[in-house]
């Protein structure tokens, strides 16, 4: 939480964009339902979903912001667990059986086993995550560029807001991660 | 437009690949040393690998190692004093092993058979359970003690119980294949599934991997080769000693499309007592037959004949024997050529349970080899027939060799003819008198008697 207020007071100071904050969600949200083990035994990469590293590798390469992917994350993880697995998984048998022709089922398996598109969690999760990560990115971000010229006004000179954007700890993080 | 990058991820991440291949580079020695001792056991049916030295290059794709053992100090298996092997990085990009050129030097295969009567790599029978579950079937013949069994008998056996319990032997270990302790398989995903078409798709794809094959040797040569053959039941060698022999191996594996010549494995030299051994198999990869000439010639018969001393249905010793193939060929569903024996100077004798030869109970069979064989040396050719699971064996020569026995048997057939005609002669003539009455009177040297007169 104290992560979350920092980066909101970092963005108050201008020292995050507003693409950070957009960037985050998305990526916290496809993170979490794409899933990171090979669904379907033996064809995965160590183990491990190469979407899931591809996408994790543009979001570490990328200025996502990680405290905002991190909380959307854990949020969507409980929300999978609960119904929201069921749900992408029962997606992605719909698209492969009955929407998508069989040769690109086939054809996702020969030519890219390890991504597990060819699996209903692994498709269904891809998909859900990114149509539920744009729907939730593009609305915040336009939200936030909309809004931050008068939080800015609001709180930008707060002292409480200086002090939160300039934790020492956060500093040494945002050295190595930023 | 960079300043979505996050710079500093992406240093550390150049900064970590190319440390990563230079460690990989520089330290593959060491994770070959370690690829090597943690992969040779399952290569050499869970027996341990240890080396005195080993290097790789990666970007070379050669690969040497020196002092190499499998097998433990008291069952070992193979010593290699040097290998070297030169591998096709591009096949091995694609998950495939195409060794260019091997040479193996000083290469000694160690063949051990128990003080119990049992292969030292044999890994022993599946468990109880395993054996009640699917028990093996009982033979025609059943075959004596395990300690009394000679190495045929050894070695069938272990072949037979290997074929019954293969999906055992080959999921838990042996010296055919196995992984040794089944490994744990991890838990499935929380939401797995995936469309029937799907996994009918990857076992097809799997099924043509497999037939496609993922080993392919170009050419080896194996110098130097020894073995260490020991019977620890009575601590004689089971073959005998090799002076010299080298081994040429060419296309073996699955080749890549367009070759067709077969493949080839020769082998030349010979024993430390006297005598070649020299063959050379072609097992072909078109419609044509498959091929083998062998020739081994001088081999001392006492060296070999404890390896089927309880098989053979005859006592030999001493002498020596030629065996040469001619025009051996095979495939799948047929088998042709002939193999000739040659028998010099040896010694036959019979034992319990010899069955007749050519009509001669078995001693005097074998005094009239025996005979033949003071005199010259004997050949039998076989013709071959059938097909390899079902071989047939006619011996072409049969005439020669009842001339060749001098015609002893001849002699013989004819006394025990003879004998037969004086026990069976009394009988007969009684027998003619009955049944012939008085029409045979006079015919067979005995005066007509005289008709009775009418009262």
């Amino acid at each position: 939480m104290f992560i979350l207020l920092r980066q909101f007071a970092r963005l108050l100071t201008g020292k995050v964009q507003p693409f950070e904050i957009g960037l985050g969600a998305f990526f916290g949200v496809l993170l979490a339902l794409i899933p990171a083990v090979a669904v379907d035994e033996g064809t995965g990469f160590i183990g491990l979903n190469t979407l899931w590293l591809l996408a994790l590798f543009c979001f570490l390469a990328l200025r996502a912001s990680i405290p905002v992917a991190l909380a959307l994350m854990g949020l969507v993880e409980i929300a999978e667990a609960l119904f929201l697995g069921r749900l992408t998984s029962g997606l992605g048998r719909i698209l492969l059986e009955d929407v998508l022709p069989q040769s690109a089922g086939i054809g996702l398996a020969a030519g890219w086993p390890s991504a597990q598109l060819h699996t209903w969690w692994g498709l269904g999760g891809a998909v859900c995550g990114l149509l539920l990560g744009f729907a939730l990115a593009i609305p915040a971000n336009r939200l936030i560029k909309r809004k931050l010229p008068a939080w800015q006004e609001k709180f930008g000179k707060n002292r409480i807001t200086g002090a939160v954007s300039h934790n020492l700890i956060g500093r040494v993080l945002g050295y190595w991660l930023g | 437009m960079f300043k979505v990058l996050r710079k500093g991820f992406l240093i550390l991440f150049a900064i970590v690949l190319i440390g990563l291949f230079a460690g990989i580079v520089l330290g593959a020695d060491a994770l070959f040393a370690k690829a090597l001792r943690a992969w040779g056991p399952y290569a050499f049916g869970g027996q341990p690998v240890d080396f005195a030295d080993s290097e790789l290059s990666i970007l070379g794709g050669r690969a040497n190692v020196t002092g190499f053992h499998a097998g433990t100090e008291a069952s070992p298996l193979l010593d290699l004093q040097r290998g070297a092997l030169e591998v096709s990085i591009g096949a091995a990009l694609a998950g495939r092993v195409h060794v260019r050129e091997a040479t193996l030097s000083g290469a000694r295969l160690h063949f051990i058979v128990n003080e119990d009567g049992t292969l030292a790599v044999d890994p022993g029978p599946p468990p109880a359970e395993e054996r009640e579950k699917n028990p093996q079937p009982k033979r025609e013949t059943p075959l004596p003690k395990a300690e009394n069994r000679d190495v045929i008998q050894i070695v069938a056996e272990y072949w037979d119980r290997y074929q019954h319990y293969k999906d055992y032997y080959d999921e838990y270990g042996g010296i055919f294949g196995g992984g040794g302790a089944k490994e744990e398989k991890p838990p499935p995903a929380r939401f797995p599934g995936k469309p029937d078409f799907v996994a009918q798709a990857q076992a097809r794809a799997r099924a043509e991997r497999e037939a496609r094959g993922m080993f392919y040797l170009e050419k080896a040569a194996i110098e130097d080769f020894q073995w260490e053959t020991i019977d620890r039941r009575t601590g004689a060698a089971i073959l005998p000693e090799l002076k010299s022999f080298t081994f040429a191996l060419e296309r073996l594996g699955s080749a890549p499309e367009g070759v067709v010549e077969p493949a080839t494995i020769r082998g030349e030299g010979g024993f430390a007592s006297g005598g070649s051994l020299n063959f050379r198999l072609d097992l072909s990869r078109t419609a044509e037959p498959s091929a083998l000439d062998l020739s081994a010639l001088g081999l001392p018969v006492d060296e070999i004949a404890e390896l089927s001393k309880m098989s053979l249905p005859f006592k030999i010793a001493g002498g020596l024997l030629d065996l040469k193939t001619a025009g051996l060929r095979f495939s799948d569903d047929a088998l042709a050529g002939k193999i000739s024996l040659e028998l010099r100077g040896a010694k036959v004798t019979a034992k319990k349970g010899s069955p007749p030869v050519l009509g001669v109970e078995p001693q005097e069979f074998c005094k009239l080899l025996n005979q033949a064989l003071a005199a010259g040396p004997v050949a039998f050719s076989i013709v071959l027939g059938g097909t390899p699971t079902r071989p047939s064996f006619d011996v072409e020569n049969e005439m020669d060799l009842g001339e060749l026995l001098g015609g002893a048997v001849k002699a013989e057939v004819k006394r025990r003819a003879g004998e037969l005609i004086d026990e069976q002669k009394d009988e007969l003539k009684k027998k003619l008198e009955k049944e012939a009455g008085g029409l045979l009177e006079g015919v067979l040297g005995e005066k007509p008697k005289k008709p009775e007169k009418p009262r």
